[in-house]
């Protein structure tokens, strides 16, 4: 399993995974981050800080201080 | 004729406003990023005889609410009985994440009517959906549109007739696993049989403060804290459902975001071409603004200033007196606010929504997200100091897009360093005519704007720096969290621009310009008409201001003319001429040169102007700004931290370039 910032570019991951506190894991249930949900990393910004995540059709942004939480496995 | 109350709700970004606009014909802006709608605003219309009052709601993903707007708009769904109908807007692109919100509002509510917008676009993308099988499975009413052109607004306008008049009572109910139902079932013995008692139960399994606070009592409590927070499961249960229900209604033939979006983000988010792309847009649009307003601002300021004196004329049946406060006084300042704030604005703000529109503002916050977190601060500030550009009171209203309440604030109190609309003409003049000699050439322009860029650049390091240190004073232990939804790339719609720049802020930031304008005029043209012991008050008042305005490398007629441009930025430089001319009146300047003389002849060198743009950027918000803030933010505390912060920097870095300047040169 891999933090779902370290996963390579491209790849399709399943979401295993989320260990944050209440409110920050409330909302990455609410776009559709939830164990065993498709997700794939698609951009990442060149500060390396940020990743732009393909889940659900639509493309969203966590911090990677953030997205370190969510555990995920390669499908 | 009956009244009907109808709630707009749906996820960021899925075209809410705009159908909200297609219904009531009121125009509310709507752009390509997510958190357009930051007031709830509403409006209505008649059909069939019948008056709809429809209320639009901020963007949400589920019920369970992260902000103050959110909380409003939870309320709104689940505690108002009032309502006759929720129309919920889903992105056909991204049906399956809106249905998340659906579910979650059927729970509470059945008289829904799913409005499934974008079908164009999902169709160009190779998504076909089923809308009657939707219906069927949700036992709702379903409608398919393309709010950008019109489809189906017709059959929108009905399925919300048949909703509110037949209250629907056999909608889809979500089931949960066995355990989780037996829980439900479970907490009905503690809070009775109250009205909605399955959403509440579901409500208080997920630990939900406010719906908690209502219930709470010593048995629930054990019960509680014995099945523990399955919050996690119960939003699982949900999402899983979504995907079942998009499976048996969406055929989607490539399931991937387009080819062409993923190579441009790849481009526009690359370290190389991210940052020459953006400081290449940010120059041009600076670029067309001051060439492109130049001509039309002469025009209009000499139609403007022409027909004063046919107005003087006209109202020769009042008092002399009279007559000169309303012309020479209040119209001249009007007049003057108009000419030089119009023709930049119909540039800048059709070009800024060209670029909003394309979705091309979110991708920038993206880039920017690493510096400005950093500064404990968020990457979409970087869209309301843009905002803040056009005008500083816009760019406050939109920091509501940020949802963190420190990462907020910080945004509203530094957002006063970008130089607004009616400050960089100002700027822009000071410029060419004591640091880059203007000949009206091609590349006397490039020169200004790129010297521009550079003072703006100067203003975004400031707002860094400040930023750190307000989240370290301010806010010392306060998290931040940060999501950012990437919305498709969409085509531009011209008359979408046209409209919505030019009549939701042109017009609205000229108006308000105009309000305090206005009365701004007729105090000016009292203080330098009643006079004190033989020099009238503003000479009076300026000499006071002298010593410091000099020790500030300024002098006290600069310094009291920011103090009374405190309505509106752009009459600063008129008050200059004013007093410096001992006209009475704002004056106007024939030329660049003829102002530029006035100016050397009071005094003014380099070190003058060079100070004069730093006090320009750095000084206290205008009147509309600081009302705009305590607005926002709802705290004196807060407004008077914006008005001290940038006069303290500006007070000091003229201190300190009138010092070295003093002793170097």
């Amino acid at each position: 399993m891999v933090s779902l910032c370290d996963m390579e570019l491209d790849r399709v991951g399943i979401i295993k995974n989320i260990d944050a506190n209440s409110d920050m894991k409330r909302r990455f249930m609410d776009i559709g981050i939830v164990p065993g949900v498709r997700i794939i990393r698609v951009l990442e910004d060149y500060g390396k800080s940020i990743s732009a995540y393909n889940i659900m059709d639509s493309l969203i942004a966590i911090r990677n201080k953030d997205s370190r939480r969510i555990l995920v496995s390669y499908e | 004729m009956n009244n009907y109350n109808i709630i707009l709700a749906g996820n960021p970004n899925v075209g809410k406003s705009t159908i909200f606009n297609l219904l009531t014909g009121y125009r509310q802006h709507t752009g390509n990023w997510a958190g357009k709608t930051v007031d709830n605003a509403s409006g209505e219309y008649t059909y069939n005889k019948n008056k709809y009052v429809i209320y639009d709601l901020p963007g949400m993903y589920s019920l369970v609410p992260h902000s103050k707007e959110e909380v409003i708009a939870r309320d709104m769904v689940c505690n108002n009985n009032d309502i006759d109908c929720i129309v919920v807007v889903c992105n056909a692109v991204s049906l399956k994440r809106g249905l998340n919100l659906v579910l979650q509002i059927l729970e509470v509510n059945s008289n829904v009517l799913l409005v499934v917008n974008l079908m164009d676009e999902a169709k160009k993308r190779g998504i076909e959906i089923d809308l009657r099988k939707l219906s069927s499975i949700l036992g709702i009413n379903v409608v398919g549109t393309s709010a950008t052109y019109n489809d189906g607004i017709d059959k929108l306008v009905d399925g919300i007739e048949y909703v509110c008049k037949n209250k629907n009572n056999s909608s889809y109910s979500l089931t949960y696993d066995n355990d989780i139902e037996d829980n439900i079932n479970n907490i009905y013995k503690y809070i009775g049989d109250v009205d909605k008692k399955r959403w509440i139960s579901i409500r208080l399994l997920c630990r939900d403060i406010d719906i908690y606070d209502k219930y709470k009592n010593k048995v629930l409590d054990n019960y509680l804290n014995r099945v523990g927070n399955i919050e996690d499961r119960i939003c699982s249960c949900i999402i899983n459902r979504c995907h079942d229900i998009y499976k048996m209604c969406v055929i989607n033939r490539y399931n991937k975001y387009l080819n062409r979006d993923k190579k441009l983000d790849k481009i526009i988010t690359s370290k190389f071409w991210g940052i020459i792309i953006m400081i290449l847009s940010l120059f041009l649009l600076f670029w067309l603004t001051i060439v492109g307003s130049n001509y039309p601002s002469i025009l209009l300021s000499r139609f403007l200033f022409g027909i004063e004196d046919n107005l003087y004329n006209i109202l020769s049946f009042l008092p002399n007196m009279i007559r000169n406060i309303l012309v020479h006084g209040v119209y001249k300042t009007t007049a003057w606010v108009v000419s030089v704030m119009l023709p930049p604005m119909m540039i800048f703000f059709p070009l800024f929504t060209i670029l909003e529109d394309m979705g091309f503002l979110p991708r920038i916050a993206f880039n920017m997200d690493n510096m400005f977190s950093k500064c404990d601060a968020c990457g979409k500030q970087c869209l309301t100091m843009c905002m803040g550009i056009g005008c500083n009171a816009v760019g406050v209203t939109g920091t509501r897009i940020i949802d963190n309440k420190k990462e907020r604030i910080i945004a509203i109190l530094t957002n006063s360093f970008m130089p607004c609309n009616g400050r960089y003409p100002v700027i822009i003049a000071v410029i060419s005519m004591f640091i880059i000699n203007y000949s009206r050439g091609v590349i006397s322009s490039l020169l200004i704007s790129l010297v521009l860029v550079f003072v703006i650049l100067f203003s975004v390091a400031i707002t860094f720096v400040v930023s750190k240190i307000l989240s370290r004073l301010l806010f010392k232990k306060d998290k931040t969290s940060f999501i950012l939804e990437l919305p498709d790339y969409r085509k531009i719609r011209i008359g979408h621009v046209i409209v919505s720049s030019l009549l939701d802020r042109t017009l609205f930031v000229l108006g308000r310009a105009v309000m305090v304008a206005a009365p701004c005029g007729l105090v000016l043209y009292l203080f330098t008409n009643i006079s004190i012991n033989g020099s009238n008050i503003i000479t009076f008042l300026s000499d006071k201001l002298d010593l410091f305005g000099c020790l500030l490398g300024l002098d006290g007629v600069i310094l009291l003319s920011f103090l009374l441009g405190l309505p509106a930025n752009e009459i600063v430089l008129p008050i200059i001429l004013m007093i410096y001319l001992n006209t009475g009146i704002l004056t106007d300047y024939d030329s660049l040169v003829s102002l530029k003389n006035i100016l050397i002849s009071n005094g003014w060198t380099i070190i003058t102007a060079i100070n004069f743009i730093i006090f320009s950027i750095f000084h206290f918000p205008c009147g509309t700004t600081l009302l705009t803030i305590k607005k926002e933010t709802n705290s004196y505390f807060y407004t008077f931290i914006a008005f001290i912060i940038p006069l303290f920097i500006g007070i000091i870095l003229c201190l300190i370039i009138n010092f070295l300047y003093n002793c170097f040169i």
